[in-house]
């Protein structure tokens, strides 16, 4: 046997064949696409004309055009890794568990943030206005990239095959987008838009919006900032995606 | 003796069984291995041993634990209790380095089908840390002239072939291969066998799991049969044959009457007339007890016939009867 000595790190050996992979069907790819083409298309509807109005737009395309792009493309990839053998034959190499799903999953988190990026772009060329804290823009459109991935990876955990995911990926879709329209819409009450603040993912509308605007929808929580309140949030619902996909997990169609 | 018996025979003294025949490290060692889905025991104190250049068989019935058992081996599932040693360590805690030293063939091959042949070897290439060269191991299983048509315009054929090129990537000490030849055409499970047999004289390890008696008698140097979990019974070839008996058996005209043997047993048969089957664990000495009553007697002995016990009553021995020995 010819050896070489392990560098280690070997899912970013995955992650290029992975992100070629998604180019190369049809269906992941215009999964990516439809993204951040919902959310021009959003932006040439609404025409906002404030800072404010170009904040909300920021904050309610941000987060569901990552839901559409990366959460449902994350849970069409990982069931179909699975239901396909692939999962399992990885698993023979010396790529170790975390590092498959972490293979996998760089691609589609790199192109949702990337997209979104872009999309911020478009926005700045449809006459947007820059935002006051891009800082927290790009954090914000980060981390909800991670909790998609994760959150993709939850949902493949109880999806029995790929023609399933377009059911297991509805909730959290229609939760989500739901939310985050009464959340920015303005004119609820502070108690309901906390309480929109509690689905997953939607904390990214408020940060999204606040980072355009300089202000956001979210109200303080008993003292504590609106924005510290949504990251924490966003944190918790990831964590509580990735613990709940590690504790499902399965790598083989029969379990 | 029978053919079978004698090839099994040569294989025990004439090819080297290595763990017999050299002191080698074993490549796998299981004891007492057990696993349980819910309330169900998939295996049950499991024993295997399989050394360095040595094809090992596995057996069994479906859901006999064959799969679950290779799963444990590769360290993807923690048994209940019992141990397993790859390489000499624990294949659970030392996944990977273990791995760096096995390949294997899976039931389903789950390929990329996007990805050409050579990309998939190259895949292989970037994930292991064993080196070899992508034209010489697909020229190795007859795939260098498809290299660059994708996965999913391989015949199923080509599609195993691939799946043994990547598995074999730089040569590894242990093959694991589960089912690998269903639902190929015989030419392509030729192919396969021959690269079993270049392993396995290269000095690698495989583990190798069938539905097909005849590949397991064509190949394992030993093997085991596995029924509910466990392993009914195990060894050389010669030596799970030689938990049958083997059978003496013939027809006797109508109105004959069957004499009076040990172990001799009857039956109406066509024509009117009776079937006689003497098992015994000594073949020449039945043969000569029947036929020679046949002599004395005047009677005439039709399809007659003395054979060992085939690997086929074995395994439907134990898949209709339980544990054999």
């Amino acid at each position: 046997m010819r050896t070489v000595q392990s560098t280690g790190g070997r899912w970013r050996r995955l992650a290029p064949v992975e992100a070629r992979l998604l180019l190369r069907r049809r269906t992941t790819l215009f999964g990516l696409l439809s993204g951040p083409l919902m959310m021009v298309f959003f932006a040439l509807v609404a025409g906002p004309d404030t800072a404010e109005g170009w904040g909300r737009l920021a904050g309610l395309a941000g987060l569901v055009g990552m839901l559409i792009s990366v959460y449902t493309t994350s849970a069409t990839v990982f069931t179909l890794r699975r239901e396909s053998g692939a999962l399992s034959r990885l698993r023979t190499t010396e790529l170790t568990g975390p590092g498959i799903v972490a293979g996998a999953g760089a691609p589609l988190l790199v192109a949702g943030v990337a997209q979104a990026l872009l999309v911020c772009g478009v926005y700045l060329a449809l006459g947007a206005p820059l935002p006051v804290n891009p800082a927290l823009l790009v954090a914000a459109l980060a981390l909800c990239g991670v909790f998609c991935v994760a959150a993709g990876a939850l949902t493949a955990t109880v999806s029995r095959n790929v023609e399933g995911v377009q059911f297991t990926i509805a909730p959290l879709l229609l939760a989500a987008a739901v939310a985050a329209n009464v959340l920015v819409a303005g004119g609820a009450p502070d108690a309901l838009r906390g309480a929109m603040m509690l689905v997953p993912g939607v904390p990214v509308a408020d940060l999204a919006f606040r980072a355009w605007a300089g202000s956001g929808p979210a109200p303080d929580v008993a003292g504590v900032p609106a924005v510290l309140v949504g990251l924490v949030l966003l944190l918790g619902w990831t964590a509580v995606a990735a613990f709940g996909a590690a504790a499902r997990w399965r790598w083989t169609p029969r379990g | 003796m029978g053919e079978r018996a004698e090839r099994a025979d040569r294989r025990r003294g004439g090819v080297p069984v290595r763990g017999r025949d050299t002191p080698a490290s074993p490549v796998v060692e299981i004891r007492d291995l057990r696993f349980r889905y819910g309330g169900h025991a998939a295996v049950d104190g499991v024993d295997l041993t399989v050394h360095p250049g040595e094809v090992f068989g596995l057996l069994g019935t479906n859901g006999a634990g064959k799969t679950t058992t290779l799963e444990l081996l590769q360290g993807f599932r923690r048994p209940a209790s019992g141990t397993v040693r790859m390489f000499g360590v624990d294949p659970v805690t030392a996944g990977p380095a273990v791995r760096r030293r096995t390949g294997a063939v899976l039931q389903q091959a789950g390929f990329l089908d996007e990805l050409t042949v050579a990309e998939t070897v190259r895949l292989t290439a970037s994930l292991s840390s064993r080196t070899d060269d992508v034209r010489d191991c697909l020229a190795r299983v007859g795939l260098a002239h498809r290299r660059d048509v994708a996965v999913s315009g391989l015949s199923g054929g080509e599609r195993r072939r691939l799946d043994i090129a990547c598995a074999t990537w730089g040569g590894p000490d242990l093959v694991i291969m589960d089912e690998p030849t269903t639902g190929l055409d015989p030419e392509s499970r030729a192919v396969l066998w021959g690269i079993v047999r270049g392993l396995r004289d290269a000095g690698t390890a495989v583990v190798l799991t069938t539905h097909h008696l005849e590949e397991a008698e064509a190949l394992a140097d030993r093997l085991a049969i596995m029924h509910g979990g466990r392993v009914a019974v195990g060894g050389t070839l010669a030596e799970v044959l030689a938990t049958r008996p083997a059978a003496v058996t013939a027809e006797l005209d109508p109105g004959v009457v069957p004499p009076d043997l040990p172990g001799l047993a009857s039956a109406p048969a066509a024509q009117g007339r009776t079937a006689l089957r003497l098992e015994a664990a000594d073949l020449t000495r039945a043969t000569h007890a029947l036929t020679g009553w046949a002599i004395d007697a005047g009677a005439r002995l039709h399809r007659l016939r003395a054979t060992e016990a085939g690997l086929d009553e074995v395994f439907h021995a134990v898949a209709g009867a339980g544990e054999v020995r």
